[in-house]
């Protein structure tokens, strides 16, 4: 029996995209169903056999938390401070970068160089930059600047929180690739009209070149927000979480009560709701921008 | 205003544009340079001078240190070459076929599958390595390299989907239907004709990816326990409190992070394509 052509197509369609949605059910999908079940139980995999099915009691215990929800509040802080670091920053710097002719490659080499570096690597080499006695932060403080001061950044909390939130931003150059490119796509003709009619350049940045990069910008701003809501190696690398819970994320929180505490329902229920929040936001600024 | 002034006043806002970025470039990788001095220190010096330009004491003492010494290192970089070969290989290749078959075939049920992907990609790691764990620890995967390699293949996956589907939807169709004509097999025309197309893509996945996954941590962190399967992101972070001795330390870091460096030094347009793609369809 000879198959129609259209049907012969669709099948090898399907067949050439059959190895990955084994992978992704697999691996993804199904871990995801499994975590929401867990989420509904309590599973401590040192005492339960089985998971226990307990309805959304795991949700009503987390909202009730301390430890769950000054985590969440940290979570935000991280988020939050991801909009003037993770791309207002990044957005000056994509600016200069494309407003110059020449040596654009070297700089961009030192920007970008953090993005591929592991992000766990990354944050020891700034445990041991930030090191108090023979770190270079406070060598650089106190025999070239001369200042009769020694940072510790690990003491109190807040301190450990700004310098966790400003090491995070390391990695800002992968928001700079995109805002290059972004700008790369602004129509030349139209900032050439305007600097004959007599247009400086902070209002070409202002009225020009900014409204047509506003889709970079929400990807960026997104990206940004993501990457705040989940961090989570560099309070495993450098603080664990210290001093005094100061910087433990929900992320790392939700590693502490699965991993550490054993707790797998409460922990995927942590994960559950760190997800919602995740696709909110990203949610909320699709139409904040306004993008399609 | 003459001409003249307006070139003075060009020239000067060119000059702190550039004096700017200098000083910003040279902010973001001085973490590396440091690393660098410092693991070329004698580690007798490096207490008592924490400067970056002791170069009296300059030495390679550090990294022999390091090859005579019963370090894990090794045992860990080996686990991470392993781990990132074998899932590089599957990311790219099923993620091409994968990307060929959602952007040159139109099935039942292709737009949700991709709309699934999409929505699987925003769940973070964390999520999914709680049931991963306890699967993994029923059927014996946990702390194995295998099991280390199928989760960092599920996650990437969808990424390296949607970059091959951007590449594959640029070339014409056409060169499809002639190579049926002449009685190429779908696999071979994919094979033979349209994967060596699309070697530009199939470039930048692997560069952005390899970097990607030497670098895994969260997966590494749950579902290793010892050092026969951990790879180097993740063990090179215990050695912290073992030895607190910095030369050495440095070195030891800088030999973790070179292969991601190298890669980066001979292929950053492909990881700034693959970055750029990548958030256009993700």
């Amino acid at each position: 029996m000879e198959l129609s052509r259209t049907a012969q197509k669709s099948i090898t369609g399907f067949v050439f995209t059959l190895p990955s949605l084994i992978f992704i059910f697999s691996m993804l999908l199904f871990p995801l169903f499994y975590s929401f079940v867990l989420s509904l139980s309590k599973y401590n995999v040192l005492y339960d056999t089985s998971p226990v099915f307990v309805g959304f009691a795991n949700y009503i215990q987390a909202f009730g938390d301390p430890l769950f929800i000054n985590a969440t509040l940290r979570t935000f802080i991280f988020a939050v401070a991801s909009i003037p670091f993770g791309v207002l920053i990044p957005l000056g710097i994509a600016l200069l970068l494309s407003s110059i002719r020449k040596f654009s490659d070297i700089y961009e080499i030192g920007l970008y160089l953090p993005i591929i570096i592991p992000l766990s690597l990354g944050s020891l080499i700034f445990v041991l930059i930030l090191e108090p006695s023979i770190g270079y932060v406070n060598y650089f403080l106190q025999q070239i600047l001369h200042l009769q001061y020694q940072f510790q950044w690990n003491v109190d909390g807040v301190t450990s929180l700004i310098t966790i939130i400003l090491v995070s931003q390391w990695q800002l150059g992968y928001q700079v690739v995109l805002l290059v490119a972004g700008l790369k796509s602004v129509d030349h003709e139209l900032l050439e009209a305007a600097k004959i009619d007599g247009a400086n350049e902070i209002q070409r940045i202002l009225y020009i070149k900014i409204p047509q990069i506003k889709g970079t910008l929400a990807v960026v701003t997104i990206f940004a927000l993501i990457k705040g809501f989940k961090t989570f190696v560099q309070p495993m690398v450098m603080s664990l979480g210290g001093p005094d819970h100061a910087t433990e994320t929900l992320y790392f929180l939700l590693y502490k009560t699965g991993f550490e505490m054993h707790r797998m329902g409460y922990a995927s229920t942590m994960a559950y709701i760190l997800s919602v929040l995740i696709l909110l936001s990203s949610l909320f600024n699709l139409k904040a921008f306004k993008v399609e | 205003m003459s001409l003249h002034d307006i070139t003075v006043k060009d020239q000067l806002v060119t000059a702190s544009k550039h004096v700017t970025l200098l000083i910003t470039a040279f902010i973001f990788v001085f973490p590396i340079f440091y690393i660098i001095m410092t693991s070329l220190k004698d580690s007798n010096f490096v207490l008592s001078s924490p400067g970056l330009f002791d170069f009296k004491h300059l030495t390679i003492n550090n990294y022999l240190r390091i090859s005579h010494s019963s370090l894990k290192l090794w045992r860990y970089f080996w686990n991470s070459t392993l781990i990132t070969i074998s899932a590089l290989i599957a990311v790219v290749f099923v993620g091409a076929a994968a990307g060929y078959g959602f952007a040159k075939f139109r099935f039942p049920g292709r737009k949700i599958l991709l709309i699934l992907i999409v929505l699987v990609m925003t769940f973070p790691v964390g999520a999914i390595v709680i049931p991963l764990f306890i699967v993994e620890f029923k059927i014996g995967l946990l702390d194995t390299v295998i099991g280390l390699v199928l989760p960092n293949i599920s996650i990437n996956l969808p990424f390296s989907i949607f970059i091959m589907q951007s590449v594959y939807q640029t070339l014409p169709a056409e060169l499809i239907d002639s190579a049926e004509i002449d009685g190429c097999s779908p696999f071979r025309t994919w094979w033979e004709i349209m994967l060596p197309l699309s070697k530009n893509g199939l470039l930048v996945v692997t560069v952005l990816y390899f970097s990607v996954i030497w670098g895994e941590y969260t997966i590494g962190k749950t579902l290793s326990l010892t050092s026969g399967s951990m790879p180097l992101a993740v063990g090179l972070t215990l050695l912290r409190g073992e030895d607190w001795d910095f030369a050495l330390m440095s070195a030891i870091i800088l030999i973790g992070i070179l292969p991601s460096i190298l890669v980066f030094l001979f292929f950053r347009k492909y990881i700034q394509s693959g970055i750029t793609i990548g958030s256009v369809k993700g």
